[in-house]
């Protein structure tokens, strides 16, 4: 076995725990910070796949920005302060039957087609790559995040509008 | 995939030396609580309340508005490894969303949402000010 495929294992393995611990633990707060492995795990497998672009983005804006928000979106909300939380819904049936669908779902897809072995040929610098695609072949996605963004900010501002 | 051993060897040392640290404690450090010992916070003075408490929703605030600038700054990147290949083109564009995400950068300082406590006292007092004396 390469050093990658230990690498693999090693972070899917982690990723799996972390992940199964972020739905299973009664303490929200622990969640979160399942959560930030989880998201770290993640940026792992990016780094795997030679992506580091992406890696250092799923570092600085999920396991750093989302998690923050996460964070204090529980802190300022009294109710979630402290709040043991129940893991089990009592629709045990349906979410049973979404999940066994889902499942299948998966798992036929993934047998359709043998899985591919090889990794497809990336190009050499994924960072340009990213920059070249993003400002001239999605350039208007690109300019509506922008607006996107603003909404969300706009929104948040809104919300937690500061007392008059 | 190459030269990323010496951060694996660098977060399985810190990784390490921390949990040795603290197992060494636990395993050789002297136990002997005393209430002020379990204190979550030890000051002199008792605590009072619950340090679960709510927090002001400014902090939400910051969060949110730190992850949209973060995204803008992390969009720099690409483009900035691609800056001779996309030309003025390219610059026009990032130049473009910065502006668009300065609008709400200016209706945040605007609207007083950078303000922390006594800058936020200070003006209101400002604008209530007038009002009082008409």
């Amino acid at each position: 076995m390469t050093g990658e495929a230990v690498a693999f294992y090693a972070l899917s393995a982690m990723l799996v725990v972390s992940a199964l611990a972020v739905v299973l633990s009664k303490n929200l707060f622990h969640a979160v910070l399942w959560l930030a492995l989880a998201l770290t795990g993640t940026a792992g497998i990016f780094l795997l796949l030679d992506a580091e672009f992406l890696a250092a983005v799923q570092l600085l804006l999920y396991a750093g920005g989302v998690v923050t928000i996460v964070v204090f979106a529980i802190v300022v909300t009294e109710r979630l302060v402290g709040e043991t939380i129940t893991q089990t819904n009592r629709r045990i049936a349906g979410g049973a039957l979404v999940c066994g669908a889902l499942l299948w779902l998966l798992i036929t897809t993934v047998l359709e087609r043998p899985l591919a072995t090889e990794r497809p040929i990336m190009p050499d610098d994924l960072t340009k790559a990213i920059g070249e695609s993003v400002l001239t072949r999605f350039v208007l996605p690109f300019e509506l995040l922008a607006v996107l963004m603003l909404a969300a900010l706009l929104g948040a501002i809104y919300f937690a509008r500061p007392e008059e | 995939m190459d030269g990323w051993l010496g951060v694996l060897i660098m977060l399985v040392l810190g990784v390490g030396f921390a949990a040795v640290m603290i197992g060494l404690s636990v395993l050789l450090g002297p136990k002997n609580p005393t209430p002020e010992k379990l204190a979550p916070y030890e000051c002199g003075m008792p605590a009072v309340g619950d340090a679960r408490e709510r927090h002001s929703v400014k902090f939400y605030l910051v969060a949110m508005i730190f992850l949209l600038f973060d995204i803008e700054i992390a969009f720099l990147y690409p483009w900035a490894v691609a800056l001779r290949d996309l030309g003025w083109p390219g610059l026009m564009q990032i130049v473009t969303f910065f502006m668009i995400l300065s609008v709400g950068y200016l209706y945040v300082w605007r609207k007083g949402a950078l303000d922390w406590a006594p800058a936020a006292r200070a003006r209101n007092a400002l604008r209530r000010g007038p009002r009082k004396a008409a």
